[in-house]
């Protein structure tokens, strides 16, 4: 013990231990020697103690208390890696049903096809959403050169969420890409558009497994000026309540 | 001792999806991680993001504590630190800020964190710097010295060190070479040799 702390640093752990007064009473002798005759070391615990670290500490309690959100934040994130690892299982089944699924498309095709909308809203908006599931057409938008990405930054309350936006104005598109949503019994996630002139839209938001995936198309795609997210009441609100999920400022320029 | 068994107790209850062993060592510890990210982030809501992220971890890693290394408080005394540095690489003008704090303050040793940060890059960064402001700012950041240290050692007033660091560092940030360092988001330099 003696002779590795006489080349080298004290492991930091053990410099807090030593001013908390937790170690053994041969390990405190040894680090009370070492500090003696190093700078450095004797600079780390200056730092420890100037940031009020202590035995016996009565520090204030934080603001808020998160544990309800972090637990079930972990909640998310656990099936989000399930759901991962099932994918990967039914990768190759998904392969071969994708090459009959085309097939099928092909035929449905010269039968008139369907609208894969499933939320057109009013008549005042310009835009739809194409659905919110992992099956939407991404590679599109995404490869394109003209498509700026934009990474989804989350509020201080949803630090494990991670994001992105890809945007185009050429093609009047907007995808956005969410994972590491905790999900609650009792409420939902809502997506708040919000136009150049500052009307706001809401859209709720379909969470999988923690994660939702939103294409939207359309003329008004054009006049996103910022998108965020919050946490509503069950069904949604006409305007947003809750905490705020995250909050993007597009630029179109 | 008694602490620690509980501790030990309660991590391994946390590992074995126990909500209320969660809890009870959220309720334990917070207070104390709060503080620590804190006073290393200067910023109350980025100090609850870190604590959010360093239970978080706790969480999905318990396994991460190793007895053999130091008490529970300490794991989660270094492990707030470094989730608090990481804050500052992330956020540029956060980091920018507490720089600059530093470099108006005679003392407060818990800007040694700061210096932890990696010193190469930002040493390379200076050398765009006119030479005096150079040398005060890795005199103060990277040599520790204080500002009358520095002062004795450049032959400079006290005043005059204290401008020379502080119009360093707006040279940095005007250069963009600073922000270019923080977003480099390189890795902690580990303090044990």
């Amino acid at each position: 013990m003696k002779n590795s702390m006489k080349h080298s640093h004290i492991p930091e752990m053990k410099i807090v231990d030593w001013l908390l007064g937790v170690l053994p009473e041969q390990e405190k002798e040894d680090v009370s020697n070492h500090l003696k005759q190093c700078r450095e070391c004797q600079r780390l615990l200056e730092a420890w103690k100037s940031i009020g670290l202590k035995a016996e500490a009565q520090y204030e309690a934080p603001p808020l208390s998160h544990q309800e959100r972090i637990w079930a934040q972990a909640e998310a994130q656990k099936q989000t890696k399930r759901m991962r690892r099932g994918l990967r299982i039914a990768g190759g089944l998904i392969s071969a049903a994708l090459a009959v699924s085309l097939f099928a498309l092909r035929l449905s095709v010269s039968d008139g096809g369907r609208d894969a909308s499933h939320d057109r809203p009013s008549e005042a908006y310009r835009y739809q959403i194409i659905e919110q599931n992992h099956d939407i057409p991404i590679e599109q938008i995404i490869h394109n050169p003209e498509t700026k990405q934009i990474p989804i930054e989350p509020s201080a309350l949803f630090q494990q969420m991670d994001g992105t936006i890809w945007l185009n104005d050429d093609t009047k598109e907007m995808l956005m890409e969410i994972e590491g949503l905790p999900p609650f019994a009792t409420r939902d996630y809502q997506l708040w558009i919000i136009y150049t002139n500052n009307e706001v839209k809401g859209e709720l938001l379909t969470i999988r497994h923690g994660a939702a995936r939103v294409l939207i198309t359309g003329e008004d795609v054009k006049q996103f000026k910022q998108i965020k997210a919050s946490l509503e009441p069950k069904g949604g609100s006409a305007a947003p309540t809750g905490p705020e999920t995250f909050i993007v400022d597009l630029d179109h320029e | 001792m008694e602490d620690r068994r509980e501790d030990a107790e309660l991590l391994a209850e946390i590992a074995e999806g126990s909500r209320a062993a969660f809890d009870r060592f959220y309720e334990k510890y917070a207070p104390m991680v709060y503080h620590i990210a804190l006073r290393i982030v200067g910023d109350e809501a980025e100090a609850e993001d870190v604590s959010h992220d360093v239970f978080l971890e706790i969480l999905q890693k318990p396994h991460q504590f190793d007895p053999k290394r130091g008490s529970v408080q300490a794991f989660l005394a270094v492990k707030t630190k470094s989730r608090s540095l990481d804050r500052l690489r992330k956020k540029r003008d956060l980091l920018a800020s507490r720089l600059e704090e530093a470099a108006l303050k005679e003392k407060g040793a818990e800007f040694y964190f700061l210096r932890q940060l990696e010193q190469q890059v930002i040493i390379d960064a200076l050398t765009h710097l006119p030479e005096e402001q150079r040398q005060a700012i890795i005199h103060f950041y990277f040599h520790g010295e204080t500002h009358r240290e520095i002062a004795a050692a450049m032959n400079k007033p006290l005043g005059s060190v204290k401008s020379l660091i502080r119009y360093g560092l707006r040279n940095l940030r005007k250069q963009k070479e600073l922000f270019r360092w923080m977003e480099a988001g390189r890795g902690e330099k580990q303090h044990e040799a």
